[in-house]
């Protein structure tokens, strides 16, 4: 940061003098420089944003008011970001295992894929699957195939659902998408086993993340004063691209497009961490003590720092670029506690390092990103997890394994 | 040492850490990670990852499968050169192999082959690889070092050989010297297939971690390749430093030798898992998951339904007494014999002990006699992997992605060195090893798990938050998950 020089007033001592930072002005600046109206802003929602402020969405969702209605916007992003993952873990397990072996027959997997297929929007991928379902042992599966294939869009319900797991499923995401009501979904869980020898076959419901994602982004939004900003990625004012607008308030070049050069991407963080500790070790000095606590207890920056690291990871994935991607979210993760989500390692982080991970060839590690959400309050992803364990999976199946020593 | 190494001036090469320099520098003798890291410097395998993780020809420059898919035939790259200047040839293949198949030599790689019959050179840079079964993609498995013919008389190598110091291989770097302060000098290969950026890499051993992290803060190394979870929060408050993921897919376990008596008995085995609190071993050294089998816990095979055995004195104590043990004066005492165990440990291993120390102070709570000792390298090797001379062993296994703990845990796996036995887990083993369907594998796997949790070979401690720390002097950093420096040909000194 350029430093001018300034002549304090204050016994004719010439001072040097920071220029004001947009953090000044900002809701980190307003939190810590007026800790007393931090409890004002908090209002009636204090535990609502405890909850948000610590990642539990569902918890502020549940507790309501803007921070409920913040959490539920973080909620139905991450719920597309895991949507998307799932239905690319599809398509790639469904190729890699018509290229090293063939499916099996006594199988409900082509029901599954033909849905992961819809989802993605390949009408034509998915009319493939559902004629190969439609000529599955499995009566159900025979029955929602034919249901589907006479009008293969997710836009309304199927006929015969009673009694057939696969449509009651189905028709619960329709109803989820139209009505915003996500209880008929059930929890993430198995929707349909089903032997394989000696061994089974478990199918999650591949259709699950796009509808939650349906359903949380259906709440509205409050866009401004300290509803819309507290804990988020904007400085002067809410948009949902702010993170954009914060890097180049910070003086830093955001530029990533081109090549998908993760060394560029580092240097946008190092650039944004130079901002970020010169503004904090400005405040050491000018800051209270409730102010400076508020600051470091609540990790106001690292928490900024992490929501402007997630917007930029998204954008680079929409950009195709996934080693930068990659490169930005994990320098994101607070390490303390790196398989733990929090204050500082948004649900949102995992997703995006997983559709990374998955899309840069590291399919196992995607699997490391996707246990930490199971295993969090969320306790979403388990679908997801299968089905990229399956690619993993899938990947290595002619692979020599190699193991050593610590 | 730290003073001397921190005195050391900003290298223009790369200088990283390591807890145990290699035991031994030669690919069939390879236990442990950094024997694999500098495997993967100085030498290079007919296939090898690209960045996306996807096989691709490194030595080969064409290769074709028989229709029978029961041979590869393989051309190699004609422009290939060992750091001594000759040039590779197809015999170099098929020794390699040769050797790794011969039971004279011991590889510990031996099972990285078992699946290829025979190799036949056609020509100076054309072999045939005859493979057992048929074989639908071999290149995913010839990821195998290759070793040059001509530095050895037959396929009958022994570790001794004169070339585990004296190391000659085709990869990025040539090992150029042995230093006095334990570290080992690498420089770049001029005749390697592509630019090596980093002219210089120096492997420094430095066996205590903590002084691994402040060489990396004073400038002093640019690259740490674990870091102890307690350690990562103080790199990643530092802007000269940044962290990597690394090795994941890592458990540490107390293994117990099963054919020692009274370590042969499962409730004995299990008695003692139920005496070991993993959450007090655990906190001292960071934060991780504590484990219930032989997966990590993100793992496709790990069986989340298989719970960690319960720290449980009760259940413990009830269990030694249906194995015939009693109390005495505090102790457990069988035949007129107390329980008495000896843990062993490598030296070097990151936090063993104070793990091994605190493991103790368990069991001797518990009326457990117990001796400790820490082995160096060479004495690791041959007691515990040679010799199997030991009743309970603390260490730490990592696996590449594909987790395969058939080594470990089948009865005629070359890492099982405890001998554990079940012709269950050989059979579900085999079937997961065989399956194309991956809700087989996996689920056949889980039952491994299982099995491997009630059968308490080892107790199962847990995986550590895992990463490297590199410096920003370095740039175009990308580390493999399990070999590291598959490209640091790419890496750059700013």
């Amino acid at each position: 940061m350029i430093l001018a020089l300034s002549i304090a007033c204050t016994g004719g001592e010439p001072a040097e003098v920071a220029p004001p930072s947009p953090l000044d002005a900002s809701w980190v600046g307003d939190v810590v420089g007026d800790p007393a109206g931090f409890d004002t802003m908090l209002g009636d929602h204090r535990a609502g944003w405890i909850a948000y402020h610590r990642s539990d969405l569902a918890e502020a969702v549940r507790l309501g008011g803007p921070p409920g209605d913040r959490a539920a916007h973080s909620l139905a992003t991450l719920h597309f970001d895991l949507g998307g993952l799932n239905s690319a873990a599809w398509e790639r397990s469904m190729a890699t295992w018509q290229e090293k072996g063939e499916l099996p027959k006594d199988s409900a997997i082509a029901w599954f894929a033909a849905l992961a297929a819809l989802e993605m929007g390949d009408t034509a991928a998915a009319e493939i699957w559902l004629g190969h379902a439609g000529q599955a042992d499995d009566a159900q599966v025979r029955a929602a195939a034919t249901a589907l294939a006479a009008r293969p869009e997710l836009s309304g319900p199927l006929p015969g659902a009673l009694g057939n797991p696969l449509l009651e499923q189905f028709n619960a995401n329709v109803a989820a998408r139209s009505g915003g009501q996500r209880d008929g979904l059930g929890i993430d869980d198995a929707i349909w086993v089903e032997a394989a020898g000696d061994h089974q076959r478990e199918f999650y419901d591949p259709l699950r993340h796009y509808s939650l994602g349906a359903v949380y982004a259906q709440v509205g939004l409050v866009q401004s004063g300290a509803g819309a900003m507290l804990f988020g990625a904007c400085l002067e004012e809410y948009s949902p691209t702010c993170h954009r607008d914060t890097v180049g308030l910070l003086g830093i070049d955001g530029d990533l497009s081109g090549e998908d050069d993760p060394e560029r991407a580092r240097q946008l963080v190092r650039d944004l961490d130079v901002a970020l500790d010169a503004w904090v070790a400005e405040q050491e000095d000018a800051l209270s003590d409730d102010g400076l606590a508020l600051l470091v207890d609540l990790a106001l920056i690292p928490r900024l720092r992490a929501e402007v690291l997630l917007g930029l990871s998204r954008d680079a994935l929409a950009q195709d670029h996934p080693r930068q991607a990659l490169a930005m979210s994990q320098l994101a993760l607070d390490l303390e506690r790196p398989r733990e989500v929090g204050p500082v390692n948004l649900p949102g982080l995992y997703a995006v390092l997983a559709t990374a991970n998955l899309r840069t060839g590291r399919t196992r590690e995607a699997l490391d990103n996707l246990h930490v959400l199971t295993g969090s309050p969320l306790d979403e992803a388990h679908g997801v997890k299968e089905i990229v364990g399956d690619l993993a999976i899938l990947q290595g199946l002619d692979r020599q394994g190699d193991s050593k020593e610590n | 040492m730290l003073l001397s190494l921190m005195l050391t001036a900003q290298a223009e090469g790369l200088r990283y850490a390591e807890d145990q320099a290699p035991g031994i520098v030669n690919p069939l003798f390879s236990t442990t990670m950094s024997e694999a890291r500098v495997n993967e410097l100085l030498f290079d395998s007919l296939y090898t990852d690209d960045p996306d993780l996807a096989a691709k020809p490194n030595l080969v420059s064409l290769s074709e499968l028989s229709e029978d898919m029961m041979s590869l035939t393989l051309r190699l790259r004609d422009d290939i050169i060992w750091h001594d200047g000759e040039p590779l040839i197809a015999d170099d293949v098929v020794f390699t192999i040769d050797a790794m198949r011969d039971d004279a030599t011991m590889s510990t790689e031996a099972g990285r082959v078992k699946w290829i019959e025979r190799a036949e050179a056609t020509s100076a840079q054309t072999l045939v690889l005859y493979f057992v079964i048929p074989e639908p993609r071999p290149e995913e498995k010839l990821f195998f070092k290759i070793l040059p013919k001509h530095h050895f008389d037959s396929s009958e190598v022994h570790r001794t050989h004169s070339f585990r110091t004296r190391p000659v291989g085709t990869g990025p770097y040539a090992l150029t010297r042995y230093n006095d302060d334990n570290s080992i000098t690498f420089e770049a290969n001029a005749d390697f297939r592509s630019d090596v950026s980093i002219p210089e890499l120096v492997m420094r051993e430095v066996t205590d971690k903590s002084y691994q992290a402040k060489l990396l803060i004073y400038e002093s190394l640019e690259g740490l390749v674990r870091v102890l979870p307690r350690d990562l929060a103080v790199l990643q408050n530092n802007r000269k430093v940044e962290l990597y993921p690394y090795q994941t897919n890592s458990w540490w376990y107390v293994g117990f030798n099963l054919e020692r008596a009274p370590f042969d008995d499962v409730r004995v085995r299990r008695a003692l898992s139920h005496y070991v609190d993993v959450e007090a071993l655990l906190a001292p050294i960071g934060t991780g998951e504590i484990l219930s089998g032989p997966f990590v816990k993100s793992s496709p095979f790990y069986n989340h339904d298989t719970r960690p055995y319960d720290y449980d004195e009760m259940r413990a104590a009830a269990l030694l007494e249906e194995a015939g043990f009693t109390q005495s004066e505090g102790m457990w005492v069988r035949g007129g014999e107390p329980l008495r165990l000896t843990i062993t440990a490598h030296q070097t291993l990151e936090s063993a002990q104070e793990v091994v120390i605190n493991l103790q102070s368990q069991l001797r709570g518990a009326g457990v006699e117990v001796d400790v000792e820490f082995l160096d390298e060479a004495a690791w090797k041959a007691r515990i992997w040679r010799e199997r001379d030991y009743e309970l062993v603390l260490s730490q296994w990592s696996f590449d992605r594909n987790e395969d703990i058939r080594e470990q845990l089948h009865s005629e796996g070359a890492r099982n060195f405890g001998s554990y036995a079940n012709p269950d887990v050989d059979g579900l083993l085999e079937e997961a090893r065989l399956a194309r369907d991956p809700h087989v594998k996996k689920t056949a796997l889980r039952r491994v798990h299982r099995l491997a949790h009630e059968d308490a070979p080892m107790i199962y401690l847990w995986t550590l938050d895992s990463y490297s720390a590199i410096s920003t002097r370095v740039s175009d950093v990308v580390i493999h998950p399990f070999y590291f420096f598959t490209w640091i040909a790419d890496w750059r000194m700013r």
